[in-house]
């Protein structure tokens, strides 16, 4: 696993935390290696943006 | 009637209502981006050359039963009555409908494309659940079987889907309560 890898695992662990739906983004990490660059970034962005907002909003 | 001392779990993120309205509303917010995300990935799926390959050879022999349903679809008839499908089964749903559907660009189904425009149209709610997965199982295994390049992007992400599309049905429904069971 690559440390982009690591992130986006860690991003997902933690959304998972703050009430996330676990089989959606468990399908996410499976698949996210294998996104062109562009979808990667994108869903990396997503899901920065999401945890952002929740820790936020403790 | 026994009283218990009802404390949140110490795991639990004690949080007031509105907080979890807010955050409710934060995580349905990206999942409809999520699903955006992957109506782009289907996009570049149905162009591949095995998917419609694939389909092409395989619709031909269930054209009947396919229209059909998509039909049906498009009226409501065939919808999943009161259910809702969870995160996870929008994504399937749309996968489903897309790498089946989306793959035929000449096929005359009035009504809206799950792909362009990646609207996630209420009369396709639980189509793609229920009646895709057999469809469209055999697609991706006849195109995952027949790629060139077994370890290629493409073709991992076939296999990605065709593994979660097989998953059970249970994952893709929301759970229901009772009436009874309901806190009022």
């Amino acid at each position: 696993m690559n440390n982009t890898d690591a992130e986006i695992d860690q991003l997902i662990n933690e959304l998972i935390e703050h009430g996330e739906d676990k089989n959606e983004l468990t399908f996410w990490s499976e698949l996210y290696p294998n996104l062109e660059i562009e979808e990667q970034f994108a869903l990396k962005t997503n899901l920065q943006n999401e945890l952002e907002l929740l820790q936020k909003n403790k | 009637m026994i009283e218990t001392n009802l404390q949140p779990a110490e795991n639990e993120r004690v949080s007031n209502p509105e907080t979890r309205i807010e955050n409710k509303e934060i995580i349905e917010n990206a999942q409809n981006d999520r699903l955006k995300i992957i109506g782009n990935v289907l996009k570049r799926i149905v162009k591949n050359e095995q998917i419609q390959r694939a389909a092409s050879s395989l619709f031909n022999a269930t054209i009947g039963s396919y229209l059909t349903l998509s039909l049906e679809a498009y009226r409501g008839k065939t919808t999943v009555g009161n259910q809702k499908l969870t995160p996870l089964g929008r994504i399937m749903d749309l996968v489903i409908v897309g790498t089946g559907v989306g793959t035929y660009a000449s096929l005359a189904i009035a009504g809206p494309n799950p792909i362009s425009g990646v609207t996630y149209a209420a009369s396709w709610v639980g189509w793609g659940v229920m009646y895709g997965p057999d469809l469209v199982l055999p697609i991706l295994e006849k195109a995952i079987k027949n790629t060139q390049e077994p370890n290629s992007k493409m073709s991992k992400t076939l296999s990605v889907m065709h593994n979660w599309i097989h998953k059970s049905k249970s994952l893709w429904f929301k759970t229901q309560k009772r009436p009874e069971e309901s806190n009022e």
